[in-house]
């Protein structure tokens, strides 16, 4: 292998340092958005359809938005899994959405499907590093 | 749509889905890897249900 072609190899891996940061960034904005920059058309769909469809189905099933708090552990865990949805969580938070109703009959569902979500949403941005970097098809 | 059982099969598809277009690459692989999951997550959960039944709080 050529000695120049060697180096341009070692100093941009994949897609590029700007377009692995680009396309990281994006996809803990919205979900599937890093994938759709990189053209992974049907992930990208997939990913979008499938975090978005949790966090609503939490909202709707009387889920509760946890406020971001520096108080004890849980609420920042919480706080945490809830924030990797990205901008869905931030708009729900200033909307006043997902008040929660703790005598719900769903109230811990709900729960469950919100946090899922976000943590999902981070496995697909770690997803989106891999292929930016070549990792992985 | 407030049944549990339901809300716990929609939440395996979409998980499960997710799950499979990270870790496999191929359709029929994706096709295994996503019945593997969403059996597993079914089966695993109704067992736990029954499990929990014989020790109620």
């Amino acid at each position: 292998m050529p000695e120049t072609l060697k180096e341009n190899q070692q100093a941009e891996p994949g897609a590029g340092r700007a377009m692995t940061f680009a396309a990281c960034v994006a996809g803990a904005i919205i979900p599937g958005l890093g994938h759709a920059l990189l053209r992974k058309w049907d992930r990208a769909l997939v990913f979008f359809g499938c975090i978005t469809v949790m966090f609503i189905l939490g909202l709707q099933l009387d889920g509760r938005i946890v406020n971001p708090e520096l108080g004890s552990l849980f609420p920042i865990l919480k706080f945490i899994a809830e924030a990797g949805s990205g901008l869905l969580y931030w708009i729900s938070l200033l909307q006043g959405f997902g008040v929660g109703d703790p005598t719900a009959y769903t109230y811990d569902y709900a729960n469950v499907f919100i946090y899922v979500a976000g943590l999902l949403n981070m496995l697909v941005i770690v997803d989106v590093f891999d292929i930016a970097m070549d990792r992985k098809q | 749509m407030k049944n549990h059982f339901v809300l716990m099969l929609v939440f395996s598809i979409l998980t499960s889905l997710v799950l499979t277009l990270i870790a496999r690459n191929g359709s029929r692989e994706r096709l295994k890897y996503f019945l593997m999951l969403f059996c597993s997550f079914t089966v695993l959960s109704i067992v736990a249900s029954w499990l929990m039944y014989l020790f109620p709080l």
